[in-house]
């Protein structure tokens, strides 16, 4: 039995010491996915708190079919979602009227880091920033999208336009733009 | 085929895919203390359900029986008018029956058929005040009451039992099973002319609210630093009299125990959450308070108190546990008067319903966090003196010295054993349905 398995089997039984453990293992990615999906920093402690009360509280669910550190990142993107739900439907959104994108050089993508990109999809509206996350970074399709945020899947894909715009545009105005190419939708 | 990735998406999911960052410190203990409360809550809701259950089943059973007991009361008082107006005539037929061959039949029959007056007043008195030594619905009864009939009356003008005529037969035959609703003597019979009791019968239920201040000597378990304070216990019973000597109750209480100690304390950290620990390890339930510091450390660092290891400071500790407890009590009354004096006694199922602790220091109040290891279900004894004193027909004041002694120690921790004592003067007062 792997260290995480056994602790996970205390974390059944509700002890402390594994539950920090499990804490301690995977709380920097958790907070960094959280963060991705939230506004700021502090939306994002609400999600990682609410998530991680989950964890511990449905970690018998948990099978040992597959990854645990997938389960905990599905569990997380699962409370952000409902949080989006429950607060940020009626969020009204960014009409954008760019439709041009820009190819960097890499020397400019190599210059922003990771905090900058994040507080980029901070900014976007939250359902594009949901939309985003969901298709860009965790590979969900359109349709399975469309089916965890209630929305049809051409809602999902004129959102991801929408959320990429706003990012390409942001990028631009940040770091500069070398040279303009049209965009292919994928 | 591989699709191509948007250089949007690709720019992103190349720097976010694994993204990492230390989420704010403490927030693990904001976790931990997230799960108790959400524990405590569902723990409540789980006693909310039955004790509503209960409360329902309680008012269910009571209401019947109060609704039951009215339907009887005006049954009862109507047949026992009757009972005088007809009494000649029920003695006739009383006559009829003893001297039928089929005495049982003969006698419930004939006490329904109206006929004509063939006795005396004499006679009639005599069945009625037979009847009277009698209950309503024995057939022991019933035959001794044919028994003690029959040997008043065979002296007297008694019938062949020729003259039982067919009809009555077959009346009777039909009608031994409704008996008890129609016949009038049977419920003159029942009905208690002078039903005012001091003290409820058998059988009789009484509910009961109290309340009491409770106190616990300093000679139960905590150390000299640990001080006792009063709280307030009370609740509502319901009591099922057994007899006239006994009865049992059950019901639910609201009780609490708080305590405070002042004693050195020093910060430790432990599986990365900074908690307060007090300096003497000695067994004793205030020396296993865990306080979460995180949420309010700034407080605390801004009093001048570093979270080193070395940093001892002296405080108050407040230490708060409520619990529901479910009574199951006897009383058995030695003093049945005007003045009742009865030695009650039982044992109580008490759930843990709240678990409050918090660490103050010139007033300040530095933090709020709960007791460890505290259980969830203990269980305690109790014995007492209850006065009662008679108010009206069905109410009753009571007074009642009571002592209650937790029969197991209310942490988990191997390292303390606390049981503690409580006393309390309950008062309360109770009502009885008859």
């Amino acid at each position: 039995m792997t260290h995480l398995e056994e602790t996970i089997y205390k974390c059944w039984e509700g002890n402390n010491k594994a539950q920090s453990e499990l804490y301690r293992l995977f709380s920097r990615k958790m907070y960094g996915v959280c963060l991705r999906y939230s506004r700021d920093s502090s939306d994002a402690e609400d999600i990682l708190q609410e998530g991680f009360v989950r964890v511990f509280t449905k970690i018998k669910q948990f099978e040992f079919k597959g990854s645990f550190e997938g389960w905990m990142r599905r569990i997380m993107v699962n409370t952000a979602l409902e949080k989006f739900r429950k607060h940020d439907r009626l969020y009204p959104v960014e009409e954008m009227s760019v439709y041009e994108s820009t190819e960097w050089v890499d020397e400019t993508i190599s210059s922003i880091t990771a905090d900058e990109l994040i507080r980029m999809i901070q900014e976007l509206p939250p359902r594009y920033r949901m939309v985003f996350n969901l298709y860009a970074i965790e590979g969900y399709s359109h349709l399975e999208i469309g089916a965890m945020m209630n929305i049809s899947e051409g809602t999902s894909k004129s959102n991801l336009s929408r959320a990429r715009m706003i990012l390409q545009k942001k990028v631009t105005d940040n770091f500069g733009a070398e040279k303009r190419i049209e965009v292919k939708a994928i | 085929m591989t699709v191509e990735r948007h250089p949007i998406d690709q720019l992103f999911k190349d720097k976010l895919g694994n993204f990492e960052k230390n989420p704010p410190v403490g927030l693990m203990g904001q976790i931990d203390q997230q799960i108790a409360f959400r524990g405590r809550v569902r723990r409540m809701n789980q006693v909310k359900a039955v004790v509503g259950i209960a409360a329902a089943m309680v008012l269910i059973v009571m209401a019947g029986w109060f609704t039951l007991d009215q339907n009887q009361f005006s049954e009862n008082k109507i047949p026992a008018q009757n009972h005088q107006e007809q009494s000649p005539i029920q003695s006739s037929q009383l006559k009829k029956a003893v001297i039928s061959s089929n005495p049982d039949k003969q006698l419930l029959a004939s006490q329904q058929q109206p006929g004509t007056d063939r006795t005396s007043n004499s006679a009639g008195k005599s069945n009625s005040s037979a009847t009277k030594r009698h209950s309503k619905t024995s057939s022991s009864k019933e035959k001794e009451l044919l028994t003690s009939v029959s040997s008043k009356k065979e002296t007297e003008n008694s019938q062949p039992q020729a003259n039982t005529t067919k009809e009555e037969k077959k009346t009777n035959s039909g009608a031994g099973t409704n008996q008890k609703k129609a016949n009038p003597i049977y419920f003159a019979d029942s009905f208690n002319p002078n039903p005012v009791t001091k003290n409820p019968a058998k059988g009789s239920w009484i509910i009961k609210a109290e309340v009491s201040p409770m106190f616990a000597p300093q000679f139960s378990g905590r150390s000299s630093g640990t001080k006792s304070m009063s709280t307030v216990s009370g609740g509502m019973m319901a009591t099922y009299q057994l007899n006239k000597k006994v009865s049992i109750s059950t019901g639910i209480r609201y009780s609490e125990m708080k305590q405070g100690t002042h004693t050195d304390y020093t910060l430790s950290a432990k599986s990365g959450i900074t908690y307060l620990e007090p300096v003497e390890k000695s067994a004793n339930i205030s020396r296993d308070v865990s306080l979460y510091l995180p949420s309010v450390s700034s407080i605390v660092y801004s009093n001048g108190m570093l979270p080193a290891a070395t940093t001892v400071f002296a405080s108050d500790i407040s230490q708060d546990f409520k619990y529901l407890e479910i009574p199951v009590q006897a009383t058995y009354k030695l003093v049945d008067s005007k003045v009742s004096v009865g030695l009650t006694g039982g044992f109580s199922t008490n759930i843990l319903i709240g678990n409050y602790a918090s660490i103050t220091e010139n007033g300040l109040k530095l933090s709020k966090g709960n007791t460890d290891n505290m259980r969830d279900v203990i269980y305690s004894g109790s014995a007492g003196i209850e006065f009662g004193y008679g108010l009206a027909k069905n109410l009753m004041l009571t007074v009642e010295p009571r002592l209650k002694q937790y029969m197991h120690s209310v942490s988990s921790n191997e390292m303390i054993n606390f049981k503690p004592l409580q006393m309390g003067i309950f008062t309360g007062l109770t009502f009885s349905f008859e």
